[in-house]
């Protein structure tokens, strides 16, 4: 029963973004017609968006900023990479369900593969062995896998606390979450707290990872929402471009 | 008859041979400088960075003076300047765009003055060239200190007016700077009503002094 809830409430997500996606579309090439180049994302919220990336900021700068910068230059780098290869491992499923779902049998092979060794002989996860035996880290996520089937990412969003995402995106993320695994496993033998404190490493790991671009935006920016807002959207499409050729690449 | 038929394929042999110098000399302008010219550009302005940077007692003052002479020197500046004011650049006076073009400039110099004053030891290892339309993308990785992952950076090198070789474009990490200039000066001006002006000011005030 709720693995049919899922699949209506999946479908129904995917009809409504390809609806948006046609509107989107027409949008743009208004947009052209006056002059806005085609590298730009619409954003119909965008007073909402920077409503919260100004909370966001709040956050960032109060807490998950500094927070960010103690864990790492305080944890010793051994630790950092052994917490890195965790996290990963517990996602590797999801990237497991989504090379399924762009019909990338090889790359659904290759995540389980990892899935399994690095759990056996890494440790539980804390160690990648299995790059060493060629099963390289390969991340993807369910907003890749809307692109593979055509959506675009339609307009931006600003998630609270998450950060710059598009409607693809955002409900991609959303999808990752809820068909998680690891989550129901976590949720369904009380290892929530567990759960949580990997998720919060995570965030402290890729806030750091970003630092640099976060803090040059902050001192050197006119507008640091429009340049967020563009330097997401250019690392994102071209990130997703890539993994596209390299799909296209393999089917032909 | 015979004389006439020459007399025409004389005009359109011609006209060909004309068609062929304008083609030949308008693709000259265009044309993208051969790698070996892109990589050396990136490699001498990469070491006279680094040079300025290293010298030991130069103060943020003269680092500033002396990083505006590199970038003057090896970047398209004015041509940055107008593509990143994009659809803009067309409803501003000659006055305007005069002022805008230098204010600009001296924005752009402030921030690499600015992210090169935390310089500590980083080194670039420029490697491949490979054409891109009328420009040539030179690859290089900035290595950085502390463990961190080198960066990729990309130099999109055009050929100016004069055959010089200059720097249009520098991408981070697949982020166009130019890209993403372009898109906050035109979010600045359409949320002050569509006026140039409101940009202006806003340059001036963070380039004073």
């Amino acid at each position: 029963m709720l693995q049919l809830r899922q699949i209506t409430l999946t479908f129904t997500l995917c009809l409504s973004l390809l609806a948006s996606t046609a509107c989107a579309n027409h949008k743009l090439q208004d947009d052209e017609n006056n002059g806005i180049s085609g590298d730009e994302i619409a954003d119909p919220l965008e007073g909402l968006n920077r409503a919260v990336f100004g909370l966001n900021e709040a956050v960032d700068i109060l807490y998950l900023g500094p927070a960010s910068t103690i864990y790492r230059e305080g944890v010793p780098q051994p630790v950092q990479k052994g917490f890195r290869n965790f996290y990963r491992n517990l996602e590797t499923p999801v990237y497991a369900i989504n090379k399924l779902l762009q019909a990338d049998i090889h790359g659904f092979g290759r995540a389980t593969g990892r899935f399994v060794i690095n759990t056996l002989a890494g440790v539980g996860g804390l160690m990648d062995v299995a790059t060493r035996m060629g099963l390289p880290y390969e991340p993807t996520d369910f907003g890749i896998t809307l692109a593979r089937w055509g959506v675009q990412p339609t307009f931006y969003l600003v998630l609270p606390l998450f950060g710059p995402s598009s409607l693809r995106d955002g409900v991609g993320q959303g999808v990752d979450w809820y068909a998680d695994p690891v989550r129901m496993v976590a949720a369904n033998n009380d290892l929530r707290t567990e759960r949580a404190a990997v998720s919060a490493i995570k965030a402290l790991d890729a806030r750091a990872d970003v630092d640099a671009a976060i803090q040059d935006t902050r001192k050197n920016a006119l507008d640091g929402y429009a340049t967020m807002r563009s330097l997401y959207m250019q690392h994102r499409e071209a990130e997703i471009k890539a993994e596209l050729d390299r799909l296209h690449k393999k089917n032909k | 008859m015979c004389a006439r038929i020459n007399l025409r394929s004389l005009v359109v042999v011609a006209f060909f041979a004309l068609g062929l110098v304008f083609a030949t000399s308008s693709n000259r302008a265009i044309a993208a400088p051969s790698p070996e010219a892109a990589q050396e550009l990136i490699k001498s302005m990469a070491s006279d960075a680094i040079s300025t940077l290293s010298a030991a007692n130069s103060d943020q003052n003269q680092i500033k003076t002396k990083f505006h002479e590199i970038l003057a020197k090896n970047f398209d500046l004015p041509g940055i300047a107008k593509f990143v004011l994009g659809r803009y650049w067309r409803i501003t006076t000659p006055e305007q765009q005069d002022e805008y073009t230098h204010l600009f400039e001296n924005y752009i110099v402030g921030i690499y003055a600015n992210r090169f004053s935390q310089y500590s030891g980083e080194t670039v290892s420029v490697e491949s060239a490979r054409q891109d339309q009328d420009a040539t993308i030179v690859s290089s990785h900035i290595n950085l200190t502390k463990g961190n992952q080198p960066v990729l950076v990309e130099w999109k090198v055009i050929d100016s007016s004069n055959g010089v070789p200059l720097v249009s474009d520098v991408i981070i990490e697949n982020v166009s700077m130019s890209l993403t200039q372009r898109s906050e000066f035109a979010t600045l001006i359409q949320n002050n009503g569509g006026k140039v002006e409101s940009l202006l000011a806003q340059l001036r005030s963070r380039t004073k002094g």
